[in-house]
């Protein structure tokens, strides 16, 4: 009987010593090589080992959180970090990528725990939340402000909230462009591209074989967020009035819905999107000869599918009516902020700086990688790109449409998904537009109920 | 008669010894359970109640993010799609173990061992390797099916933007997932039912539905219990297959309570303790349909314990 005691007594004092060992491990190896990817799809780029400095001589860690986009843009920001470390202004940026899909959960953790990164970059239609709910930190007293004032009018505003600036913009890129293959078209003796919706099916009809559908418009989910431009473009305004407190779904939500729904019932789009909004790849791989998606697609056609470089154009959506002088998109794309607990706000705002305020070549580099894909927040960029850049023929494009783009809606999330579901349940046949619209408005009216959204407008 | 029963009741000094190192063996899980489940589900309960920030003042709402969690019309849709799950998959699952433990008693042991572990190796794939594997049958342009219906002439059908075809492709991978493990509990229970009681019934001249009605199911009824609160509850909180397959859709058709409290832990317009509310309202809702289950079901020990 002592012997099963004794056994027993060991057993639970190891169980609780490795329970105990659990709750409390932390790794304490630094990475032992330059680059680290872990299983959270992150990768790290650490600052320079500076062991063995002495304090004084220390350069302050900067902690940077940049998402995983394209490959050239990670090799960018890369070594853009790394000539910011090796110009020794005081400050060490360590930058760490993290994957989209994981940065919410990664981003909640780091904020709820108090390691947040000191900058991260944010889109645009996600600052007036952060900022209201006081997770980042005003920007005008850490950037001169000059560099404010080289903004773009519209990159102000989208930038700012309450009259003060809370992120420094990086990118504005129009979130829909219509792409289309030049051979194909040429093949289906099309000579213009369309201007119209009518148009628009009329050429899909006729692009579409058996190997190859003539259009791809996005996939459900994504209409939440990459309509917002033709919402405007044909009812003349978003889906809620400006004092948020009753759904505007009207005649021209009606046609919208309609329009896909023609596309779907002409047989000329995939029943199931090939590949989501955002991606090129159905457009890529040749399974379809027209595509909506947003400009950064240029950038990857011209990378990851080269041998079609020659053999696609850009031009503006098509609308309703076919005028093009009008809403076309909204302006999205990504901004740096600085978290409200950085302890070296000062540092966080000179990497900042230095990466996207202060000399237009290092801002126009990017663009220039981009393909003139993107859109310079900075008008001394603009002038700059507009004198130097190399031969583009999508340049003038994207410009236009960001000029005829409206900035992203910032109301709550669930207004935007019931436009998505509208769409969704007219195009695959479930209800009329009609009773969808009037199903959306029921749905936006308790929202707005149910969140209390009157007269919460921030930019109002 | 009362003497044995005191004498049944009463601990020894023996007993006293065991159950102190019993209790004291208990103590790493009970604090691995008070460390991970109690106290993060007494907080979760408490921040309920706040509009819950990291960095602001949290500020006390009430019953405000039940309320609005209750009335929010994607969350009572998730609810009625998770139901439907519930009454599709638990009886299939139940039904579909059954007859498989069934066939595998009747089978040679080597045979029988053979496709256990055949039926078992889906049981051990994660939800999200089993959405690849499903995703790679049913997709659009790759899928194996659409494959060969273009073969043969027929159109491709899109799986997973059809309400119908997207819940049976939703149960498809759950049943195919859960059916191994669920055939083995099975399998145990059947075997241990005393094969005398069948002799005893056949000499009776009972038929096999009469043996099966009045001799397997009742010796069963446990196992029965057992499964189909696991599988409800394990039903109640499907996220994996859904999220992977449909994300939900279409139409919402096949959202689920906890997708739809993830993509809401992702809409940063939302405060934290709306989703925890949302998520307590399930355990709410999970623990009331067991507890009608039980009811309904009246378990009892079985004749053995």
């Amino acid at each position: 009987m002592k012997l099963k005691r004794m056994v027993a007594l060991i057993l639970t004092g190891i169980m609780l010593v490795m329970t105990l060992t659990a709750c409390s491990s932390e790794k304490k190896e630094p990475a032992t090589t330059d680059r680290t990817t872990d299983t959270n799809n992150e990768v790290t780029e650490p600052a320079a080992d500076t062991e063995g400095d002495t304090a004084s001589e220390a350069p302050v860690k900067v902690v940077v959180w940049n998402q995983i986009f394209e490959d050239w843009n990670q090799e960018f920001f890369t070594q853009k970090a790394e000539e910011y470390n090796a110009l020794g202004r005081g400050y060490e940026v360590e930058q760490t990528f993290i994957a989209g899909d994981a940065w919410t959960e990664r981003m909640a953790g780091a904020q709820a725990s108090g390691s947040a990164p000191d900058t991260y970059v944010l889109s645009y239609n996600g600052l007036v939340s952060a900022a209201r709910d006081g997770l980042i930190m005003p920007l005008n007293d850490l950037l001169p402000a000059e560099a404010f004032d080289d903004l773009h009018d519209n990159v102000k505003e989208m930038v700012s909230l309450d009259g003060k600036y809370y992120a420094y913009p990086q990118l504005v890129e129009p979130s829909t462009v219509l792409y289309y293959r030049t051979d194909l078209f040429e093949a289906a003796g099309i000579t213009e591209a369309p201007k119209t919706w009518d148009q628009l099916i009329e050429d899909a009809k006729k692009l579409t074989t058996n190997d190859v559908f003539g259009l791809s418009v996005p996939d459900f989910p994504s209409m939440g967020w990459c309509t917002w431009g033709l919402q405007v473009a044909t009812s003349g305004h978003l889906a809620i009035n400006d004092n948020w407190d009753a759904p505007t779904i009207d005649q021209g939500y009606i046609d919208l819905a309609n329009f896909y729904k023609r596309c779907y019932d002409e047989g000329v789009v995939p029943e199931v999107a090939l590949s989501p909004y955002a991606n090129m790849k159905d457009f890529g791989e040749g399974s379809v000869a027209m595509k909506f998606c947003g400009s950064w697609g240029i950038a990857q056609i011209i990378n990851e599918y080269p041998e079609l470089a020659d053999k696609f154009a850009v031009v503006a959506p098509p609308t309703k009516d076919g005028n093009q002088d009008t809403t076309l998109a909204t302006n999205g794309g990504w901004t740096y902020v600085i978290d409200a607990k950085s302890k070296v706000a000062e540092g966080a705002a000179d990497y900042i700086s230095w990466l996207l305020a202060e000399d237009v070549k290092t801002s126009a580099e990017f663009f220039e990688l981009a393909k003139y894909a993107k859109a310079a927040p900075r008008k001394s960029v603009s002038e700059y790109l507009n004198a130097n850049a190399g031969e583009s023929k999508w340049a003038e494009v994207v410009s236009y449409v960001s000029s005829h783009a409206i900035a992203e809606p910032i109301y709550p999330w669930d207004i935007s998904s019931s436009i998505a579901l509208m769409i969704e349940n007219t195009s695959l046949g479930m209800m009329s537009a009609e009773d969808a619209a009037a199903q959306t408005t029921t749905t936006i009216q308790d929202v707005i109920n149910n969140q209390q959204l009157a007269g919460k407008n921030p930019r109002q | 008669m009362k003497r044995e029963k005191v004498q049944k009741n009463r601990v020894t000094n023996l007993d006293k010894r065991d159950m102190k190192v019993a209790y004291f063996m208990l103590i790493p899980a009970v604090i691995m359970l008070t460390i991970f489940v109690i106290i993060p589900l007494i907080v979760a309960f408490q921040k309920s109640f706040y509009d819950w920030n990291y960095y602001i003042e949290s500020v006390f709402i009430g019953f405000d993010n039940y309320r609005m969690i209750i009335n929010t019309i994607y969350f009572q849709k998730a609810v009625i799609n998770v139901l439907k799950f519930v009454i599709t998959i638990v009886p299939l699952l139940l039904l579909l173990s059954f007859a498989f433990a069934h066939v595998l008693k009747g089978l040679s042991s080597k045979m029988s061992n053979m496709i256990k572990t055949a039926i078992y190796i889906p049981g051990i794939i994660s939800g999200i390797a089993t959405s690849v594997i499903f995703i790679f049958i049913l997709d659009y342009k790759g899928g194996i099916i659409n494959q060969i219906l273009m073969q043969i002439g027929v159109g491709r059908i899109g799986f997973l933007n059809n309400p119908f075809w997207a819940y049976i492709a939703i149960i498809l991978p759950t049943v195919w997932v859960g059916l191994g493990g669920n055939t083995i509990l099975m399998y145990a229970a059947l075997v241990n039912v005393p094969p005398e009681y069948y002799e005893a019934a056949s000499v009776d001249g009972a038929s096999a539905l009469k043996k099966m009605i009045y001799i397997t199911l009742p010796q069963m009824k446990n196992i029965f219990v057992l499964m189909c609160i696991s599988l409800t509850a394990g039903t109640l909180q499907m996220f994996d297959i859904p999220y992977m397959l449909t994300g939900g859709g279409p139409s919402n058709s096949t959202l689920t309570p906890m997708l739809y409290l993830y993509n809401n832990y992702r809409d940063a317009s939302k405060g934290m303790g709306y989703t925890i509310a949302g998520a307590i309202l399930m355990l709410i809702i999970i623990v009331m349909i067991n507890s009608v289950v039980f009811a309904v079901i009246k378990s009892e020990k079985s004749v053995e314990g």
